[in-house]
């Protein structure tokens, strides 16, 4: 029976463009003309009344007129900038205006915002069979069935038509009594609220004779379902990515720290985007300094899209100028909880799988999250391996080209003598023929990233065989130099932090120059003009070569070495945490009993 | 003052000893006093506590204010401005003596047939590079630099164990006390003298109490730590080689050969002169910058570091025509020259600072 009337009324009242698609007051005022219902039928007949008796108050006549004018005058050849300010002020006043009482009035507003959007769809209907009232949402980003079943059903059938008419003007309570099952119904109040609910996925519903609307969330769109992520890969540890849904992430996130004091402020970024960015901190860890100046760095923004996090990394940095990265973005939850709790501040923007975090160290870029799952002593090792492969992915080949170009006498004789009889013949100098293998490192790794994965199985068995060995077959280059061109190759890639790695990559061709051009001593200056940069370079203030340079010896245990989890005590002092004891004392194990 | 000009103690220990080390490791010290430059080196040591004591006493007179400004308030007006200018010349000049020197050891050494004014004003450019950054990460970088060139010592040291002898120390005092006095005169105006050229930089450091106290160790460690690494350059190679050497350390590194592979490790010393020079130039520009800035009225430094740092490395290259000319004026006059600037002036200022009393603000 109650479906059966349902589909009626969809059908008989989408022709009067009551469910069409919105395309303008204007278009909807002439379907309607043309195509009168065939049946006059109560129901729609109430609605469109309803609709065409929309009564405007000065308010919303005034912005409504502002906002048309503003759009007419956009259609002009010249000045368009000028014009498209005007339309924007216009917007922000016809969104300031409060939700007119009268529904015409409403629905006149939205669809002169939501004019020519296919995908934005208008749902009349009436509350109790008397009452005229619309939902609102977007096709596709709601789930239907849930706003079907939880809320057209039940209002439709409310009580009694005479109680739906004169009911209160108290939209939370009317759906109360009406038995609507949504589990979060917020009021609207301004036109300007009513879009932002429509456009971030909720069900808006507007009801004649009442001033506000509510915002029922019905959030269901296809997202990418969780997985391992791509960028950072682990053996050991959680196995879970983070994914472009805000919501799910912060579940990720949540799940992780289930205590209250994890805290979650929103700010929405991008003027057009609208993208919404929420700051993650723990609330008995972290610095309120350190939250407030990152509030403050994000508020600044003032943009016109955010499509990724990236954009905001590159907006909110102390020092825009330098190649290393000052904000450590990552896509792994465990990651985002052990920052957190050693005080930090966690970004994370709708719509990219990377998070954020601040303020971040040197050596925090070059730690895994695995050297704290595994034995201390692999973590160390680890660690290691890690600062002597970042040395020779930004020294290996200038010092190849140093020593052979200026200071061979520095070499053992044997070894000079095999270098040198590879190297006869070779028709360049050492610093051209070690930085064009680089650059065509470069764009292999480039071109592998890129292309599509069947191409670029091709492009490395080019790179292997044409590259590496017709070119030393041909005496073009010389074998040392490919075998310095690998390694290089392999300790940029043991960079845990892709940014990271990229800057240093980078660096090396400069110091390639500096090497070609003053031997030794030119890597020197390079090196000594990198420490001074590093050791100048903050992150959100802090020293971004803390705890080495200010030295702060008890944070070097979680540096030079990853000592074991029982000894540490404290947490580190980068962003001045509020207490920096984080385990007891005493945690050991041993045999017979843990602990002393 | 911006916070980026403001150091620690730790700090201020580091660009201390980084200044007084550097260029002190390399070259050969003391050599008057034969196989005894050791001991010379701490007597030496010891005496530049007296003169260090003078200007960090000056310091503490009057706290956040360099000699430049003190002096204006001690002498009068334009006597004060005078002395003020003479110590920015001599922080010129030592800079530019410093980049000469460094210039040679590059030329001789590791890049023979690079032109001197390459190399010199290569290392100028990194060291205003480096000044222009601050007196803060100039600072924390000495802090690295240091760390690394205690590392190097000690760990060819331990390589080079095998050469140590430790009868060519012996005789002590062969020839009496007299040379090893002398040596130890010597020593004072360099490197442990040139130190006063930190009562420009001193106002920046905090806490104010602190100063006196981390000056007199670092010095005491500096001379310490020099004495131990000379004596092992006389016990690797003897009193005759270790003082008719240029560079003896670079010698003594030399003779490291560890399973025929671990040998050649002159990169060692070659990195540690390199960054011995460019702690020493930058802190010699740095004090000059920031002196003038003030003695021209408390303008930014920064502007003023490029236009010095060339000044320095024209100096540098015009002050003296050839090597040998440097050697004999680093050995006959620089000591007289110094003592002006880094015994007399400050025993005056300190002499009128007590007598006057301590000045109204």
């Amino acid at each position: 029976m109650a479906q059966s009337f349902w589909r009626r009324l969809v059908r008989e009242t989408s022709p009067a463009g009551l469910n069409s698609q919105s395309r303008g007051s204007g278009d909807r005022a002439a379907s309607a003309g043309t195509q009168p219902p065939s049946q006059p039928d109560p129901a729609s007949t109430i609605l469109q009344e309803a609709l065409a008796q929309a009564q405007f108050t000065d308010e919303v006549d005034s912005a409504l007129e502002g906002y048309r004018s503003a759009l007419r005058a956009l259609e002009g050849r010249s000045g368009t900038d000028y014009r498209a300010g005007v339309l924007e002020k216009a917007q922000e006043a016809l969104e300031q205006v409060p939700v007119p009482t009268s529904l015409g009035a409403a629905v006149a507003m939205l669809k002169e915002l939501f004019a020519a959007c296919a995908d934005v769809i208008f749902r009349g209907f009436l509350v109790g069979g008397k009452r005229p009232a619309m939902l609102l949402f977007v096709d596709g980003m709601v789930n239907e069935e849930r706003i079907e079943l939880s809320v057209l059903e039940p209002l439709i059938h409310w009580g009694t038509p005479a109680e739906a008419a004169n009911g209160g003007t108290d939209l939370p309570t009317w759906l109360e009594a009406a038995g609507v099952t949504i589990t979060q119904a917020v009021p609207a109040s301004t036109i300007g609220m009513v879009v932002d609910a429509v456009l971030g996925g909720d069900t808006v519903l507007l009801v004649d004779g009442v001033n506000h609307a509510v915002t029922l969330s019905s959030r269901g769109w296809k997202q990418r379902a969780v997985e391992e992520p791509a960028s950072e890969s682990a053996i050991r540890g959680p196995r879970e990515g983070f994914v472009e849904s805000l919501r799910t992430n912060t579940m990720l996130i949540r799940r992780r720290l289930r205590s209250p004091h994890l805290k979650i402020e929103r700010v929405v970024l991008g003027r057009r985007t609208r993208t919404i960015v929420d700051i993650f901190y723990l609330k008995d860890v972290t610095s309120p300094k350190l939250v407030e100046e990152v509030r403050r760095r994000l508020t600044r923004i003032d943009i016109d899209g955010i499509i990724d996090s990236g954009m905001i990394e590159e907006l909110i940095e102390d020092q825009p100028t330098s190649p290393f990265p000052q904000v450590a973005n990552t896509e792994r939850p465990d990651r985002v909880a052990s920052a957190l709790l050693e005080g930090q501040v966690v970004i994370v923007a709708d719509g990219s799988p990377f998070a954020l975090s601040v303020p971040t160290t040197l050596w925090s870029l070059l730690q895994a999250g695995e050297d704290y799952y595994e034995r201390y002593w692999i973590g160390t090792a680890l660690r290691w391996l890690r600062y002597l492969f970042a040395l020779i992915a930004l020294v290996g080949p200038s010092l190849y080209i140093a020593i052979t170009t200026f200071h061979q006498e520095m070499l053992p004789t044997s070894l000079l003598l095999s270098i040198a009889a590879a190297r006869e013949g070779i028709p360049f100098p050492a610093l051209v023929e070690a930085f064009t293998m680089e650059v065509f490192f470069e764009a292999l790794r480039e071109a592998g990233v890129r292309l599509p994965r069947p191409v670029g199985q091709a492009v490395s068995i080019v790179g292997a065989l044409v590259i590496g060995q017709a070119a030393v077959q041909a005496g073009l280059i010389s074998a040392p130099v490919v075998i310095i061109v690998a390694a290089t190759g392999i300790a940029s890639f043991t960079f845990p932090r892709f940014n990271l790695g990229v800057a240093v990559r980078l660096l090396r061709f400069p110091m390639m120059v500096l090497a070609g051009s003053l031997g030794l001593f030119g890597i020197m200056v390079g090196l000594i003009a990198l420490l001074v940069h590093l050791c100048a370079l903050r992150s959100f203030g802090v020293p971004y070569l803390k705890p080495l340079a200010p030295l702060t010896w008890p944070d070097l245990k979680d540096v030079l070495v990853r000592v074991p989890l029982w000894l540490m005590g404290s947490r580190p002092d980068v962003g001045e945490p509020l207490n920096r004891r984080r385990q007891a004392l005493g945690l050991k194990p041993g045999p017979g009993g843990n602990g002393s | 003052m911006n916070d980026r000009q403001q150091i620690d103690t730790a700090g201020l220990a580091a660009l201390l000893f980084g200044f007084l080390v550097g260029s002190s490791l390399v070259l050969p010290m003391g050599i008057q006093a034969k196989q005894d430059s050791w001991l010379a080196l701490l007597l030496g040591g010891g005496a530049s506590l007296a003169v260090v004591w003078l200007y960090t006493a000056l310091a503490r007179l009057f706290p956040e204010q360099s000699l430049v400004a003190y002096s204006r308030i001690l002498l009068g007006e334009w006597l004060g401005r005078l002395v003020g200018l003479l110590y920015l010349w001599y922080g010129l000049h030592l800079g530019a003596l410093v980049l000469r020197n460094f210039g040679e050891f590059l030329t001789t050494s590791l890049l023979p047939s690079t032109p001197i004014s390459v190399c010199i004003v290569t290392l100028m450019l990194l060291c205003a590079y480096g000044v222009r950054m601050g007196l803060e990460p100039l600072a924390r970088a000495s802090q690295v630099m240091v760390m690394l060139l205690v590392v190097q010592v000690a760990f060819s040291t331990i390589l080079v164990a095998k050469d140590v002898h430790l009868e060519n120390l012996r005789p002590m005092l062969e020839q009496g006390p007299v040379p090893v006095l002398q040596a130890a005169f010597g020593l004072l105006s360099f490197p442990f003298g040139e130190t006063v050229l930190f009562a420009l930089l001193l106002p920046w450091v905090r806490p104010v109490g602190g100063v006196k106290r981390t000056v007199m160790l670092t010095v005491g460690a500096a001379a310490i730590f020099l004495a131990a690494v000379h004596a092992r350059n006389v016990a690797v190679l003897n009193a005759h080689l270790a003082g008719t050497s240029r560079f003896p350390s670079l010698v003594v590194v030399q003779f490291i050969d560890v399973a025929d592979f671990l040998n050649r490790l002159d990169a060692l010393i070659v990195g540690n002169w390199i960054v011995a020079g460019f702690m020493k130039v930058s802190i010699c520009l740095l004090g000059t910058a920031t002196g003038l800035a003030e003695w021209l009225g408390g303008l930014d430094y920064r502007p003023l570091v490029l236009p010095l740092g060339a000044i320095m490395a024209a100096l540098s290259i015009l002050v003296y025509d050839n090597a040998s000319a440097m050697s004999a004026f680093a050995a006959v006059i620089w000591p007289v020259y110094s003592v002006p600037f880094q015994i007399l002036m400050p025993l005056l200022l300190l002499g009128l600072a007590k007598v006057c009393g301590k000045p109204a603000k």
